[in-house]
This record gives C-alpha cells, sequence and structure tokens, in this order.
C-alpha cells in the first residue's frame, strides 16, 4: 500500500509512544521511582542509559511510565469529548430549531473559555491529580465534536441515502446508527486524533504546573518541571522530556493529517 | 451595518454575563467550602463562621452572584485573602507585564509566519516549501513551556546574551524590561506561528489560484506585488480567523510561560493565587480573562464584517455565520 508521507511517519511514531507505553506497563529497566542516592544526575551510560535525575532515578524509566500516564490522561479526555459532543452535535441536526441554537450557544460559550486555564481552575477548587486534569480537558473537547459531528450530520441529512431511509420509515436512532455516524466516522476521527495530540500538550501543561498527576504518579510534565533548576549543570534532564512530549504529538498530528488526507482529500485544506 | 453592529454588542453582553455565571457558578456551586478550603481542616467554627460572614459566603447564591458582578463592574474586585488589598490592585499591577507579553507575542507570532506561509505558498512544492512546513510541523508539537526552557538553554547558559529569568521592571528604562520579556513572548509565539505560517500558505494558494490575482498578472504585476496586493488580503479571513482562536491559547501560555520565566503577571498570580487558596483572586482573573476572550472574538466577527462586507449582510438575513 503506498501510503502518504506524512501517514507513515505519524503511524510509525505513534505507535512506538504508544508501544512503550504499555511496555512500560510490564516492564522498565528500573523501577521507575526507586530512589538510589548514590547515583543521582549520573550522565548517560550502559547501566542508566538516560541517565539518572536528582534523586537518582532512572530517566529512561521515568520516561516509559510518563508516556502510559500521559497517553491514558488524554485518551480519557478525548473519550469524554467525543463521547458527550458527538451525540450533542447530532441531536442538534436532527433536532434543529431551539434544540439546535440553545445547544450551540452552549458550545460557543464553553469555547469562551480558554481551555487550559479553566483546567487550571477546576483542578484549583477540586484538588490537582489525574481525574480532574482529564474532566477539565474532556470539557473542551465537547464543543469541538459537537460542532463538527453537527456539520457533518446537517450536510448528510440533504443525501439521498438518508432520505430514502426516512422515506420508507426507519426511526430516527436507526437513521442515526445505521446511516450519519458510519459516513460521519471518518472525519470524526481525523479530529479526535488532532485532539488527543491537544490533549497530550495540555496535560503536559497541567503536570508541568503540578497540577495533573501526583507524585508518585510519573509524568513528563512533572519530570521537567522538577529538573528546571539544572538547566544550566545537567541541560539533558529538562529535555528529555520535552523531547517526549514532542514526539509524541508530532506523531499524533501527522497521524492526524495523514488520515485526513486519505480519508477526505476535499478536507485538505489546514484547520 | 448598524443592525449588525447592534446584534453583535448584544450577542456580547449576554456571552459575558452568561461567562460570568459559569465562572461564579464552578466556583461557589461546586462542592467544597471556598473558608474551609482558605483556613483548613484545623479551623474552628467560630473562625468558620466569620469568614463565611466576611466573605457573604452566608448570603443566597444570586446576592452573592450579584454582589460580585456588580462589584466587578465598578471595577472593585473584592480583598485579597492572601494580600489583604484589593484584587484590582493587585490585576493591575499585574497588566504592566501580562499585557506587553502578549502583545509582544503577536506581533512576533504574526511577523514570522506571514512571510513563512506567503513564501512557502509561492514556493509551493519545492524544497524551500517542505523545509518551511516540516519545521512548522514539528512547531506545532513542541509544548511552549519546553521551548522556553530550549531559549534559556542557548541564549541565557551558552550564549549569556539575555537573563534566564526574572523582570526587573519598567523603571529602569524600556530596553531591559523587553529584554526579559523577548524569551517568553518567543516561546508563546513559536506554536502558534507554526499553526499561523500553515493556514496563511493554504490561504494564499488558494487565493492565488482566483480569477482576480491572473487578472492582476495579465495587467503587468509582478507575481510578488500580485500575491502580497491582491492574494493575500484575501486570504486574510481564515488567518484572522486562527487568530481570534489564539488569543484563547496565548492568554493560557502566559499562565505558564510567566511560572517558567518567573514574570510577575497575571497568570503568576492566578498561579500562587490558586496555592494560596486565594478564591476570590482567581475568580477575578479567570472571568477577566475569559471576558477578553470573548471581546476578541467579537472583533474578529466585526473584522470579517469589515474585510468583507458581504458577511455583515449574510448575517442579516439569517444565513452565514456558521460557516
Amino acid at each position: 500500500m503506498n501510503l502518504p508521507r506524512n501517514l507513515r511517519v505519524g503511524l510509525v511514531l505513534t505507535l512506538v509512544v504508544v508501544g512503550v507505553a504499555v511496555l512500560a506497563a510490564f516492564w522498565t529497566p528500573y523501577p521507575p521511582l526507586t530512589i538510589d542516592v548514590l547515583h543521582r544526575l549520573a550522565p548517560p551510560s550502559a547501566t542508566h542509559w538516560l541517565g539518572t535525575d536528582s534523586f537518582g532515578r532512572d530517566v529512561l524509566s521515568q520516561l516509559m511510565a510518563g508516556a502510559a500516564t500521559s497517553l491514558f490522561v488524554a485518551l480519557i479526555a478525548v473519550a469524554v469529548g467525543a463521547g458527550i459532543g458527538i451525540p450533542a452535535g447530532v441531536l442538534a441536526a436532527v433536532g434543529g430549531g431551539l434544540v439546535d441554537t440553545a445547544l450551540m450557544r452552549l458550545a460557543d460559550l464553553t469555547f469562551a473559555f480558554p481551555a487550559l486555564l479553566t483546567a487550571v481552575m477546576i483542578t484549583a477548587l477540586r484538588g490537582p491529580g489525574a481525574v480532574n486534569a482529564m474532566l477539565a480537558i474532556g470539557i473542551f473537547n465537547i464543543p469541538v465534536f459537537a460542532r463538527l459531528a453537527r456539520g457533518a450530520v446537517l450536510s448528510l441529512l440533504r443525501r439521498d441515502f438518508v432520505l430514502a431511509a426516512r422515506a420508507v420509515g426507519v426511526p430516527w436512532r436507526g437513521i442515526a446508527w445505521r446511516h450519519l455516524l458510519p459516513n460521519a466516522a471518518p472525519i470524526l476521527l481525523v479530529q479526535a486524533t488532532i485532539q488527543f495530540a491537544l490533549a497530550v500538550l495540555a496535560d503536559a501543561a497541567l503536570s508541568y504546573l503540578g497540577l495533573g498527576a501526583q507524585p508518585p504518579q510519573p509524568s513528563w510534565g512533572r519530570m521537567l518541571a522538577e529538573s528546571q533548576s539544572y538547566v544550566w549543570t545537567d541541560p539533558l534532564l529538562p529535555v528529555l522530556p520535552g523531547l517526549a512530549i514532542m514526539v509524541a504529538v508530532l506523531g499524533l498530528n501527522l497521524l492526524g493529517d495523514g488520515l485526513r488526507d486519505r480519508l477526505d482529500p476535499k478536507l485538505r485544506r489546514e484547520r | 451595518m448598524t443592525g449588525f453592529l447592534l446584534r453583535r454588542l448584544l450577542g456580547l453582553v449576554l456571552m459575558l454575563v452568561a461567562a460570568s455565571v459559569v465562572v461564579f457558578a464552578v466556583m461557589n456551586v461546586l462542592p467544597g467550602d471556598p473558608a474551609l478550603l482558605m483556613l483548613g481542616t484545623g479551623a474552628t467554627r467560630t473562625t468558620l463562621a466569620a469568614l463565611r460572614h466576611q466573605m457573604g459566603l452566608d448570603l443566597p447564591l444570586w446576592q452573592q452572584y450579584l454582589r460580585w458582578a456588580g462589584g466587578l463592574l465598578r471595577g472593585d474586585f473584592g480583598i485579597s485573602y492572601t494580600y489583604q488589598t484589593p484584587v484590582a490592585g493587585l490585576i493591575l499591577a499585574r497588566l504592566g507585564v501580562t499585557l506587553p507579553l502578549a502583545a509582544m507575542s503577536i506581533v512576533l507570532s504574526v511577523g514570522i509566519a506571514l512571510p513563512v506561509g506567503v513564501f512557502a505558498a509561492t514556493h509551493q512544492g519545492k524544497a524551500a516549501d517542505a523545509a518551511l512546513m516540516g519545521a512548522a510541523q514539528l512547531g506545532v508539537a513542541v509544548p511552549n513551556f519546553w521551548f522556553g526552557l530550549l531559549l534559556i538553554l542557548l541564549f541565557a547558559v551558552h550564549l549569556g546574551w539575555l537573563p534566564a529569568t526574572g523582570f526587573p521592571g519598567w523603571s529602569g528604562g524600556l530596553l531591559p524590561g523587553l529584554a526579559a520579556l523577548l524569551m517568553p513572548a518567543l516561546s508563546l509565539a513559536l506554536p502558534q506561528a507554526a499553526i499561523l505560517a500553515r493556514v496563511t500558505r493554504s490561504a494564499v494558494i488558494e487565493a492565488a489560484g482566483e480569477d482576480y490575482v491572473r487578472t492582476a498578472r495579465a495587467k503587468g504585476l509582478t507575481a510578488r506585488a500580485a500575491i502580497w496586493g491582491h492574494a493575500l488580503p484575501n486570504a486574510l479571513i481564515p488567518v484572522v480567523t486562527i487568530m481570534g482562536f489564539q488569543f484563547s491559547y496565548l492568554l493560557a501560555g502566559t499562565v505558564v510561560i510567566e511560572n517558567v520565566f518567573t514574570l510577575p503577571g497575571m497568570g503568576r498570580l492566578l498561579f500562587q493565587a490558586i496555592a494560596g487558596r486565594d478564591l476570590i483572586t482567581v475568580q477575578d482573573i479567570v472571568v477577566l480573562l475569559t471576558g477578553s476572550v470573548i471581546v476578541v472574538n467579537t472583533l474578529v466577527d466585526l473584522a470579517y464584517a469589515a474585510i468583507d462586507p458581504r458577511l455583515a449582510l449574510a448575517d442579516m438575513t439569517g444565513r452565514g455565520g456558521e460557516a
């Protein structure tokens, strides 16, 4: 198969990150949290491939465990957004009139809140932690999916096969499941990939601020924050987690762009 | 046009009220007692009751909201629990950092994105285009706080050209202040410039295929003049739209970046207020930032109408606007 280059690169990077995250659940070179003060701030070597941090914890093991945390938070956040947003969008499109107006104004209002900022507010109120980070990032994915699903369904409703299904009396629920969602799925999948990338970035920012996953659970953002003061002496320490975030986000973005090119050539315009 | 303006202004007011209600509700209806949060679980019943009374927490919720929202309109933002001074003064002092920071990063972002986007568009399919768009793809994926750290590593640690963190204030002259804001502004600008450059590129490519650009070329304009004079202005609508969206990311970004560079701005104030359980300050800053996002989005809407009057007309007849 002759896949576009961005799709190939994106797929490889994403598979690597996901693979590492899954592997981390079973095996890391060292337990990521084990403190070893005798070998603190060790440079990369045969025993510690990426060195150790200021507590002597193995950096590679922490990065691997951090991948799992990061992907899990992002996955749930996108699932929350899609799980509420898509039904709301379909309802708005099919319902029309007042339902449509009310739902879309609600989406506008949610959109007005800077996502990260409100995530900060929510975690401030409910206490920091991975669950609240998922919730906070998830809420801002709702209007994205709602608008997209609504737009896709509105254009599908005018298509002949939907009109035909309505004419022979297929109930709305059947039309939604059998005709609307499968046809809107590609565009929603593309968006989900892009939102996943944004969620990884948002989670990194939250955990950098200390509002995401809490210690001892390893996270890329907190690794970066904790090692920031070592930028003068051990610059590799803060550079590596950022690199991990970048690779994950880059892979997902390329995957999304590639899928978009492949599934719907008409949608090639940038977001 | 007047009707369009009035409708937009009414929408703006409604959105602002709705946003303030949401912020208030999130801060006050969610489980959790602000007074208890402030004092900690060791507080006695009487001190708790006293603080609740002082904060107006013993009033019905709608009265609390009106007290707060009415205060906002008069410029009375309440008293900070941590600093024991009016929140309005605290915020005003921080604006001297955050506003120049935001302005600088918008200027940097547009200053990078427009030339890059136009250059890539006019060299579509060539190596330069591929390289620039590859760089943009990287730029979108870079977390801004990490990019800030890389800048510190390069310009402060290795080259020693710029101060790593901190802010000297404006009293020592314009230059030291701007120098301290340069790296933070660049960190905020890079990811935004990357997105904006991609949008500019595709919008210019699309516009360049239109008849009026061909006509401009036919009447003897150089390719450069046709692109900058005719294609780019017509490509501005998607570019301005994305800039409007980005404003919201920019504000949120200041929260993170001001913490990376320890700048005494609104974002850092917000973060410290959260750490110090200074809830009224959190509530005020969030509503202020959200309000400015809403205002900017309305301005973007109005800018569309200025760029393309047909949009205002379409809106009046009840069509368009949704796009």
